[in-house]
């Protein structure tokens, strides 16, 4: 592309590319100009064409090349900083594409080996975001080692949980045993990123043991962590959060709880999760959720319940259970079920707003898509309540199509 | 896929939507037909500013709580709002003290899954800003608390619902009903630029270069602005209202306004339950690793042949210039509703009409049906804005896959599209 096709040249006022205000950071004196850097001064907003070729070019001595950025980085964020990141940026990207796995591992190992350089924190930020990108596990142990600090702790946290392997793992859970305070909590938090299949079987037990010993604070964090593994054992203390008075803390632990009931391996486990939620609301669409989503669907033995839960006051958990029922069961012999309910309850007058219930049944029935249902909708066109007749009507045109509504009215009279 | 994973991913129905009458409705703490419904905002920037006004002007709506980690925000808010309405700074304590039936999260969108389903999981509907979420990943969390929690979701653009669609001068039913009729053929081609009447904003919202460090002022809780972003040091223009200039909150012009134009061109589509398969960018490159900077162009192409063109006119070549908005091997459709053949604008008053869509967000508490806009199709044109941002960034032509939602053979450009947040703060 051509320049003179550019409309903006300097977004955002591309105070660098315009050469303006310089800082004079303590890490100046460190910086040297070398090819790398003379690359670099280019690539600040450059074309792909010139861009593509200089990170070609910078690849190829990644392994002087990287120093050399680096050494240019500092917390001041100056010109030789915005430009070096601009190299950066571009090498990790292009290094990245499929099928450079060569370029890739050269410069994750040349951004690995600059870290113990960096001017400060913010430079060594700089390289670990770009090791978040293309790092692997042979970058993870000098990955591991920027956890010791506390300026690139959050940084290398995050890289190494990118990477997400085996090995960078375990590297955070092996430096969890010297970790103190807010470290150790966040560590713990970031084992369960990696998933049960990839952890050390003794992962949850460390983390249940931090949770043990975290402050109130921590614990949602902490909850989570435990939740993503299928830790049945924080089940309990879920339970406890959900009835207690914070709704924030209650909101966490309700949403851990469903995770749980997902994520444990075994049904006792998951008995347990669901058993937590359904003692503190009972009646709730995160309880039914819950329990639809580790029952089976094909035989129907939900359908009661939902029926049950469908005649709740509560229209939130109401239309949940209809919903349910009309997107997740299939078959005549669910369709008998909610008419036999239906029917057996339709002089259940005493019951909070039966009108209403009949009318979702009925909603139900007409969108299940099952046309079994049809006769007994057909049949409710003669109810003597206007608002039945109506739903009925919906819920035929919703189960046949748009019908002629003469024939309907006929079929009445 | 776990099957409550399955579950979330679920495309929305195509059926109508059975709208319950709102007056059956309304018992065991849900807002019935006469209640007022107590609304409660997070951030109270620009956009704050218009939700205020949302709730305001709806006589169903009480105003009960608004939540900013700037100080000065919630005093001027309050003043603004009067009433028992109350402020604070952490939305965790404005969960704790208020009974809140909707939450309106209109922070930059480093926050929003987080809040979205910190609000969902508290029993709460929400009113989502746009763009849904700052990754592709974060989207099915939102949609499965969504799911987990019955409640109702809604993103704030509408152009699918109602309103004229920007500068195309015309509101997208008469399109809607031409595609879908067969009237323009397959496939189809949309070009979303200038040209056609969409300003993407590509240099109003780029970051600035080379910004010293500064001392965070004491109106901001800046640690709780950063939240789940990684830690960078504090500048003004980091913050609101230029936040969208940063890639670690925002994507730039294109973040901004790509919710509001691509989600019609999606439902126009009716590609709801899927997304593009190619996607690739014209821009300069290398992109900055922290500031957003220009773009030119961006193709994607769906798997049967569709293709959406996103030009800036800020940056590279105009090919959009005279062109169609929407064009099919047997039709154009200019701006204006200038037609080729011209018949086509007279034909489109007798085609039939689109399915109906829920645009009242009310009718949606009150009914509990998902709102036309909702956490399913509002993920799936979310993901067209960081689709395009992944390949303007990668600087590569990439492939994805609309069933697992990840980049095909390209390890880099999924650890854009899926990024672990700062903890304390994760997604569940």
């Amino acid at each position: 592309m051509s320049k003179e096709t550019k409309k903006v040249q300097n977004p955002g006022g591309g105070r660098a590319q315009r050469g303006g205000r310089r800082h004079s950071g303590a890490a100046s004196g460190a910086k040297k100009r070398g090819p790398a850097m003379t690359a670099a001064a280019k690539l600040v907003w450059a074309d792909a064409k010139d861009g593509e070729a200089a990170a070609k070019q910078l690849l190829k001595s990644a392994a002087s090349a990287v120093p050399e950025l680096a050494a240019n980085l500092n917390a001041s964020n100056d010109e030789a900083t915005v430009q070096a990141s601009f190299a950066l940026e571009a090498m990790t990207m292009a290094a990245s594409t499929p099928g450079q796995e060569p370029r890739r591992s050269s410069l994750a190992s040349a951004l690995a080996k600059a870290l113990d350089g960096a001017a400060d924190d913010v430079a060594r930020n700089v390289l670990i975001r770009a090791l978040q990108l293309v790092g692997g596990d042979k970058e993870v142990p000098a990955l591991a080692k920027c956890l010791e600090h506390e300026g690139s702790f959050d940084a290398a946290l995050l890289a190494l949980r990118q990477i997400g392997s085996e090995e960078a793992c375990l590297a955070i859970a092996n430096s969890l045993a010297s970790a103190k305070g807010r470290r150790r909590t966040v560590q713990a938090a970031a084992l369960a990123d990696f998933g049960y299949s990839c952890c050390h079987p003794d992962i949850p037990d460390q983390v249940a043991g931090v949770l043990a010993k975290a402050s109130p604070a921590d614990a949602p964090m902490l909850w989570a962590a435990l939740a993503k593994l299928g830790y049945a054992g924080v089940a309990p203390a879920l339970g406890k959060a959900l009835k207690g008075e914070s709704k924030s803390r209650a909101a966490v632990a309700r949403g851990c709880l469903s995770l749980l009931a997902r994520n444990c391996l075994t049904e006792d486990d998951v008995a347990a999760a669901i058993a937590e939620l359904f003692k503190a609301e009972r009646e709730s669409v995160p309880s039914m959720m819950a329990l639809m989503d580790n029952t089976g669907e094909e035989d129907g033995s939900s359908v009661p319940y939902l029926l049950g839960m469908a005649s709740s006051e509560d229209k939130v958990v109401q239309e949940a259970a209809a919903n349910l029922l009309i997107e997740d069961f299939v078959g005549s012999s669910v369709t008998e079920t909610i008419i036999h309910y239906y029917q057996v309850h339709k002089d259940d007058t005493g019951k909070h707003d039966w009108s209403g219930l009949r009318q979702v049944l009925i909603r139900v029935l007409g969108r299940r898509g099952d046309v079994a249902a049809r006769p007994f909708l057909m049949s409710l066109l003669h109810d003597p309540e206007a608002a039945i007749r109506k739903s009925a009507m919906e819920a035929i045109e919703n189960l046949m199509g748009q019908l002629d509504r003469r024939a309907l009215v006929a079929a009445i009279l | 896929m776990s099957k409550k994973t399955a579950r979330a991913a679920k495309s929305p129905s195509k059926t109508a939507p059975n709208i319950v009458k709102s007056e059956t409705l309304g018992s065991a703490g849900r807002p019935g037909a006469n209640d007022r419904i107590n609304h409660a905002v997070i951030g109270l920037g620009g956009m704050g500013q218009g939700h205020l006004g949302y709730v305001l002007k709806d006589p169903q709506a009480k105003l009960v709580a608004v939540c900013d980690v700037m100080q000065s925000r919630v005093k001027a808010s309050l003043e603004k709002v009067g009433g028992d309405c109350r402020g604070y700074r952490d939305f965790r304590e404005m969960i704790d003290h208020e009974d809140i039936d909707v939450v309106h999260v209109v922070t930059p969108p480093h926050w929003h899954a987080l809040q979205n389903i910190y609000a969902l999981d508290a029993g709460c509907d929400v009113w989502a800003e746009k763009p849904m979420t700052r990754t592709i990943a974060e989207g099915l969390h939102i949609a499965e608390a969504v799911r987990r929690n019955g409640r109702v979701f809604r993103l704030n653009t509408w152009f699918r619902l109602y309103g004229a669609f920007y500068g195309l001068g015309v509101d997208i039913k008469p399109l809607k009903k031409l595609v879908q009729n067969g009237l323009l053929g397959w496939p189809l081609t949309v070009r979303i630029s200038a040209h056609t009447g969409f300003a993407w904003k590509a240099s109003m919202w780029t970051g600035k270069l080379g910004l010293p460090p500064e001392k965070p002022p004491a109106d901001i809780d800046y640690d709780l602005w950063l939240g789940p972003a990684p830690y960078k040091p504090y500048t003004s223009h980091r913050v609101s209202p230029s936040f969208r200039g940063y890639w670690d909150y925002d994507g730039g012009g294109l973040a901004d306004m790509g919710q509001h134009y691509l989600d019609p061109v999606q439902y126009i589509l009716d590609k709801d339950d899927t997304s593009p398969t190619e996607i690739e960018a014209t821009a300069p490159w290398p992109q900055h690793p922290d500031v957003v900077g220009l773009w030119g162009q961006v193709e994607m192409k769906y798997a049967d042949g569709c293709k959406l063109i996103l030009e800036s006119c800020e940056w590279g070549p105009e090919e959009t210039k005279d062109k169609p908005f929407i064009e099919g091997p047997l039709g154009k459709v200019y701006r204006n509703f200038r037609t080729e053949p011209e018949r086509l604008a007279e034909l489109v008053v007798e085609l039939p009409d689109p399915e109906p869509q829920i645009s009242d967000f009310n009718v949606s508490i009150r009914t509990r049906q998902k709102f036309g806009l909702n956490e399913l199709n509002g993920n799936r044109s979310n993901i067209l804005v960081h689709l395009a941002n992944c390949a303007i960034r990668t600087g590569r032509k990439l492939h994805f896959d609309p069933e697992t939602l990840r980049f095909r053979n390209d390890e880099t450009a999924n650890r854009l599209a899926e990024q672990p947040m700062r903890l304390p703060w994760g997604l569940l």
